[in-house]
């Protein structure tokens, strides 16, 4: 292909464009990789870290594997690593993606171990080879520029230019391709760029030199990827089937990958932020009679919908269906404690509104200081119909004003001082978040705090408990955060820490009826088992035993599962109320659905125990992050 | 001088070691500055994305940049590098808290902190070519060093995300990795002179010396400082 005859060398643009193009698709593979991976096992700096060494070190495998091959016909060789890029590139995100189905199910199974394990097995391997695809890239541009021009500039050059393009790619990964699509979109787009340079080199580099084989490839490639884009939204949705709806699969391998066109279609919207998603129907049985038996709700709005629930980068944040039982003690139980209505109120986060509306039903209550990060999830909160109906349109309210900024800065910058800062913001399980949990953070939390005033955050992670002994204590799980939650808020300075659960009453008569009328909750892989069994007898003895499990799985649910985390805060030692009021003045007073005085008497916890002396070693520092307390390499689950 | 005869076809075991240290505190220092962007500016994910990329490319200009000037004297070139490497990693976290603290607007807190991660790419990228040069005789001396600098940039990741920032936190791991750096910046230009007949910039070694004499000091009061850090920042 060396052009030593002709008096004046070819250009080199072609090959230095190459070069770029080449670099910025395969680190933008590379942040796919990344970006999917910390989606699933929920920690951003690890799974950058380890994609990123996995990848460079692949990345040097392959350039020593490079000067082994295509020697002969560089050209010939950068059109077959372009080929298995285009496929590899293109079923990294869904083979992440499958890989971590396989864990769902493992792990609802109890075995979690060899989920992790499946898990990584697959994935790691694919990071690494598309690490040796990308790395035998570079040596061939840069020997084909030597031979346009057979001086060191020359591949240098390219060398050069390749640089540039991972910082293209490092550059339109963040800014342009997270917010705008799906990870496998993506992977789609980027891998029609590598057959895009596959099917230049065919024509214009090669010709009639092209192998029958090759010419035949790459057809075939292009004409798979040309229908997976056509296709596109089916095969995400298909994927985001399997992340929240693992559980209602049939059983088996076919089972769980087998399409199911009978389940709802998760609504995603995309923001800066985050992907926010609205999945209906994930356990559909479940509330209608469990609402029956605790709260009033459906007796008044018999279509109040019940079964949706509001997903943040696939971490769940409430549900219509159970949120009173969250947002009822959430509001009111810190105003009933510290036994008098806040004027001023300061909410952070809370983007879907539920809050919002239960603060909103005191009279007292003047004005309402929302500070969201997203604008797309407000918007959201005021149009999308389910939402807005659970929320009663809190946004639009006069007495509510938002603004859009970021939490952390507007406290610690901000002058204006507030009878109660509610703080509602998702489950520290990545570093980022974590900062929302932090003594830095929350010494602003309490700068801001005025005289005789409070602050209340959610804390679910406080509620990993382990089952109640003969003597009725409970011992906090590894997962539980309050070790971490103690010590900075102990830190911090506050004079009151008052952690309390929502607590609904176990011996509720109805809880029985309900389960003594109906084979309560048994799921359809569960119907299938049972049809399985040939003899009646053994049948029914099966069928009972299943029912026995799937009521003791209700009663812990109520009991346990149900139980929501918060903290309640105060600057001073003070004197709280341990009885139930209803504060407001009005005539049907607070007009709750679930909360009573009985549970509210239930919610104080003996479990958590304020630290006398602070441990700095579990201090949350945005200096030395002590969140999130869940190992990293384990993968978390949709529902 | 036998004994260096003997060994001359190899790329010596302290050399990739050496190697191996460089490639590991430079990533670091890039982590952390990622991380510290992450820490006072928010979203992770555009951090570390911009972090890696503009690392990659910053080290692909030092090694354009590795010229013949700067390869003729390898030893000098190094003690250089490796002073600059150690006093910006060093003061890399502490820099960026410090605008911070002063009120300034974020896009100045970005760009100091973007700089950083593109002058320690580049220096980090001129020193493989340096230590190729060192033993530029033996065949293999690119690829194996190379090969080493990869593992050290994955040992770092790994490190750092693991380790350093969950139980040492920012501002330690910065001054920690600095040192690492400063010492092996003493001690590779010694060992370089097995293999050069150049001569070492004494002046140079002593600036290396109080550089590692200081970050040692600041490294044993690291939670006395550190603290007096956090009480600046949240205001009291």
């Amino acid at each position: 292909m060396s052009e030593t005859g002709s008096p004046e060398p070819r250009s080199l643009v072609p090959v230095l464009v190459l070069a770029l193009i080449l670099a910025a698709c395969s680190i933008i593979y590379e942040l796919l990789a990344a970006q999917a991976l910390s989606l699933l096992a929920a920690n951003t700096v690890i799974w950058y870290s380890l994609v990123v060494g996995v990848f460079l070190g692949a990345m040097g495998i392959g350039a020593f594997f490079s000067e082994k091959v295509g020697q002969q016909s560089p050209w010939r060789t950068l059109l077959r690593v372009e080929i298995a890029l285009t496929v590899l590139g293109s079923l990294t995100v869904p083979a992440i993606k499958a890989a971590h189905t396989l864990y769902s199910e493992m792990q609802m199974g109890n075995e979690v171990i060899a989920g992790v394990m499946v898990f990584y097995s697959i994935v790691f391997p694919v990071v690494f080879i598309l690490g040796i695809l990308t790395g035998t890239e570079l040596p061939l541009v840069m020997r084909l520029a030597r031979e346009i021009r057979d001086e060191t500039r020359a591949a240098n050059l390219a060398l050069g230019w390749d640089y540039l393009g991972s910082l293209v790619g490092a550059m339109l990964f963040p800014l342009v391709i997270v917010t705008s699509m799906d990870l496998i979109t993506a992977g789609l787009l980027i891998a029609s760029i590598n057959l895009l340079v596959a099917i230049w080199i065919w024509l214009f580099r090669l010709g009639g030199a092209a192998s029958i084989i090759d010419q035949f490839t790459v057809a075939a490639v292009a004409a798979c990827l040309l229908i997976a884009m056509v296709n596109i939204s089916v095969i995400n949705q298909y994927f985001l089937q399997r992340y929240y709806y693992y559980h209602r699969m049939d059983d088996g391998l076919a089972g769980l990958f087998s399409p199911r066109a009978d389940l709802p279609e998760i609504r995603r919207t995309r923001s800066a932020y985050q992907v926010i998603d609205l999945v209906e129907g994930i356990e559909p049985s479940f509330y209608a009679d469990f609402l029956a038996v605790y709260s009033n709700k459906l007796d008044r709005d018999p279509n109040f919908p019940v079964d949706q629930k509001l997903f943040l980068n696939g971490a769940l944040q409430t549900d219509t269906g159970l949120e009173e039982v969250y947002h009822e003690w959430f509001a009111h139980f810190p105003i009933i404690l510290n036994g008098e209505v806040p004027r001023r109120v300061l909410v952070l986060g809370g983007g879907d509104g539920f809050l919002v509306r239960e603060l909103l039903k005191y009279p007292g209550i003047s004005d309402i200081q929302h500070i969201d990060i997203d604008p797309v999830l407000i918007g959201l909160a005021k149009t999308d119909p389910v939402l807005k109906q659970v929320n009663d349109d809190a946004f639009s309210s006069e007495r509510v004003s938002t603004v859009i900024t970021d939490g952390y800065q507007y406290l610690r910058r901000t002058a204006e001082r507030y009878d109660a800062i509610y703080i509602d913001l998702p489950v520290p399980n990545n570093y980022d978040l974590a900062k929302l949990y932090s003594r830095e953070f929350y010494e602003f939390v309490k700068r801001a705090i005025a005289p005789g005033g409070f602050a209340v955050f959610d804390s679910s992670q406080t509620s990993a408990l382990s089952e109640r002994a003969e003597d009725g204590s409970r011992e906090l799980l590894p997962r539980n955060t309050w070790p971490v939650f103690g010590h900075t808020l102990k830190r911090a300075g506050f004079g009151t820490i008052v952690p309390f659960y929502s607590t609904l009453e176990t011996d509720h008569p109805g809880l029985q009826r309900v389960i003594d009328r109906k084979g309560f909750n048994l799921t359809t892989s569960q119907l299938k088992q049972l049809e399985e069994i040939r003899s009646p007898a053994r049948r029914e003895l099966e069928r009972r035993k299943l029912l026995a499990q799937s009521h003791a799985r209700l009663k812990l649910l109520t009991s346990d599962y149900l139980l929501q985390g918060f903290v309640f805060l105060a600057p001073d030692a003070r004197e709280l109320a341990r009885e139930f009021v209803d504060l407001a003045e009005q005539r049907n007073g607070l007009d709750l659905h679930v909360l009573n005085a009985r549970r509210y008497e239930l919610s104080f916890t003996d479990y958590l125990v304020v630290p006398e002396q602070v441990d700095p070693g579990k201090v949350n520092s945005i200096m030395r992050p002590t969140l999130p307390v869940t190992p990293w390499w384990r993968p978390m689950t949709g529902y | 001088m036998y004994a260096v005869a003997e060994e001359n076809q190899q790329v010596s075991l302290p050399l990739l070691g050496f190697t191996f240290l460089l490639a590991f505190c430079s990533i670091v220092y890039e982590l952390l500055l990622g991380q510290t962007l992450s820490a006072f500016l928010g979203n992770t994910v555009l951090r570390y994305s911009v972090t890696i990329g503009l690392y990659m490319f910053s080290m692909g200009i030092g090694a354009l940049l590795a010229g013949e000037r700067i390869l003729a004297r390898p030893v000098l070139s190094l003690q250089f590098l490796e002073i600059a490497l150690a006093l910006l990693g060093g003061v890399s976290v502490p820099l960026v808290f410090f605008i911070d603290l002063l009120d300034a607007p974020a896009w100045l807190l970005s760009i100091v902190a973007h700089l950083l991660i593109i002058v320690i790419g580049v220096l980090t990228g001129l020193e493989i070519p340096l230590l190729i040069e060192v033993r530029a005789e033996v065949k293999n001396a690119a690829s194996r060093i190379l090969g080493v600098d990869y593992i050290g940039a994955f040992v770092g990741t790994v490190a750092f995300a693991l380790w350093f920032y969950p139980k040492l936190g920012i501002f330690a791991t910065a001054i920690f990795t600095a040192s690492i750096n400063a010492l092996v910046g003493l001690l590779l230009p010694l060992y370089v002179r097995r293999y050069q007949e150049a001569s070492i910039s004494q002046p140079m070694m002593i600036v290396q010396g109080i550089i590692l004499l200081v970050l040692l000091v600041v490294l044993l009061n690291y939670s006395t400082i550190e603290e007096a850090g956090i009480e600046l920042y949240i205001g009291k």
